[in-house]
């Protein structure tokens, strides 16, 4: 691993108005597999529109977007046709979102949501989909007798689990974050940091995890960027940026954390 | 390796005109020089004390080693696997890179992660090396009795644990895989006499395998009996 190993994710200049308000302004990165990359700052700082914009979600104003799929091809994903997109979407990218009922259907059990993305991908045997589905769920520690089950009969810690599942299931190569446990109770937060932490690792998925909880960015991430009004204003391995903040805006949230 | 080979050999540690500050934003801005030219060289199978008053910068220096305070100025040359690396100056990807494979840390405290037992903990940099779950949960077993952690505790995580119990998670966590450079923050501070004594053991079996130690250690008989040489770092006049 070196800096000449191509990079999975590579995004320029990246720029978002909303009016006459920046979503995002000039925000560049480099990604590479398997590293966890937190993106922090309060709430409109733009960690979100830069999130949404990085899945080919948004189309920005000014700034370049390239990403490299497991066959080593290198798309520019603003030029993608639709279709091309929506591939990438459900083969190499997992999107969760904060509440777990945007990224969820609702109207259908948990293991038809689960399934959802093998069955779009093609797979046609429904004894495998079932298999993998009950594996998936295992593996996000829920229960797979409730498989037929509504997710909207799960906690909300249970349906988090349930749209990760729903993510991962096709083996996607990156992962996009967007304030997952922030929902959930201490406890339930926990445990899902700690399933989320070993599944970046087994799986060696490239994440961008946006988090405004500073204890969230310092157990998953490697590297860290803080957004203040729409603009990068900090960059570094976590433990730098935490332990040695150098902008007035990081050091103020760093120093607002009460110690435990 | 003969004494004429070994010192031919490039230091696995050089560092030249090392500067730091901290600028406090929430305190108008203050500057505190807390660091200024500081130089050293240290090679393989040696041991380094930093020495210096409270406050003199002792750990911001260790900090800066590791890459975990940022220097302003200076270079910290490293020898690892693949190469010399400045931490002062590398990309964060080098520098994880260069941590993952040269530097065995140590931190005064352990950050415990919530949910994960002790074993997984002290075995975890032995599975980024590669070696099989099997092999690892052995030494890492073997570690932790050298240590006197009793078994009991092997299997949950060590948030509940003495300071005693904690430090010494972390001294097995960095102690586990041989690496080029060991740097110790404080590493008896917690002990009792004979876990010290295991920790003197433990850094001498490092320093025997060819690790490089550097390293703050306030307890003057534990300092006597590991350390080769020490720095001082005298307080800056502000």
């Amino acid at each position: 691993m070196s800096d000449l190993d191509p990079p999975l994710l590579r995004a320029t200049g990246l720029t978002v108005r909303y009016g006459d308000r920046y979503g995002c302004q000039d925000v560049s990165l480099t990604l590479w597999p398997g590293e966890v990359l937190a993106v922090v700052g309060e709430s409109g700082s733009g960690k979100t529109t830069l999130l949404r914009v990085l899945a080919g979600r948004i189309t920005p104003q000014a700034g370049t977007l390239h990403y490299r799929d497991a066959a080593n091809h290198e798309y520019d994903v603003f030029a993608l046709p639709d279709a091309a997109r929506r591939r990438l979407e459900r083969t190499e990218w997992a999107f969760v979102h904060q509440n777990p009922r945007d990224g969820l259907r609702m109207a259908v059990s948990a293991g038809a949501n689960t399934g959802e993305r093998l069955m779009a991908n093609g797979v046609r045997h429904w004894g495998s989909i079932r298999a993998s589905t009950r594996q998936w769920m295992e593996r996000v520690e829920l229960e797979t007798a409730r498989i037929d089950e509504s997710p909207a009969t799960f906690s909300g810690g249970m349906q988090q689990r349930l749209q990760i599942a729903r993510n991962l299931i096709s083996g996607p190569r990156l992962a996009l974050l967007d304030e997952p446990t922030s929902a959930l109770d201490v406890s339930v937060q926990a445990r899902l940091l700690d399933l989320l932490r070993g599944l970046t690792r087994s799986l060696g998925l490239a994440t961008v995890i946006v988090t405004h909880d500073l204890a969230v960015a310092r157990l998953l991430a490697q590297r860290m960027m803080v957004m203040k009004d729409g603009k990068v204003v900090e960059t570094g391995l976590t433990d730098q940026v935490l332990d040695d903040p150098h902008h007035p805006y990081t050091q103020l949230l760093v120093a607002s954390v009460p110690q435990g | 390796m003969s004494a004429a080979i070994k010192h031919a050999d490039p230091p696995v540690l050089e560092v030249n005109g090392l500067g730091k500050s901290y600028q406090l934003h929430l305190q108008d801005g203050l500057v505190i020089e807390v660091l200024r030219d500081i130089s050293l060289r240290l090679n393989a199978g040696q041991c380094m004390a930093i020495t210096g008053p409270s406050g003199a910068g002792k750990s911001t220096l260790l900090r800066c080693l590791v890459g975990n305070a940022r220097a302003d100025s200076g270079h910290i040359w490293l020898s690892t696997p693949k190469g010399r690396v400045d931490i002062a100056n590398a990309t964060e990807r080098t520098l994880l890179r260069a941590r993952r494979e040269a530097i065995g840390w140590v931190s005064q405290f352990l950050r415990a992660i919530p949910r994960v037992s002790t074993i997984d903990i002290v075995t975890d940099p032995l599975l980024a090396d590669g070696i099989q779950p099997e092999e690892a949960r052995h030494r890492a077993e073997v570690l932790l009795t050298r240590l006197n952690l009793p078994a009991r505790l092997w299997n949950l995580p060590p948030a509940t644990f003495s300071g005693g119990e904690q430090q010494r998670v972390n001294l097995a966590r960095g102690l586990i895989c041989p690496r080029p450079l060991l740097l110790l923050d404080e590493p008896t501070a917690s002990l009792d006499f004979e876990n010290r004594d295991r920790v003197i053991e433990l850094i001498h079996a490092a320093k025997s395998a060819g690790s490089a130690v550097i390293g703050i250690f306030h307890d003057p008989i534990v300092r006597d009996a590991v350390a080769d040489h020490c720095l001082e770092v005298k307080p800056l006049v502000c």
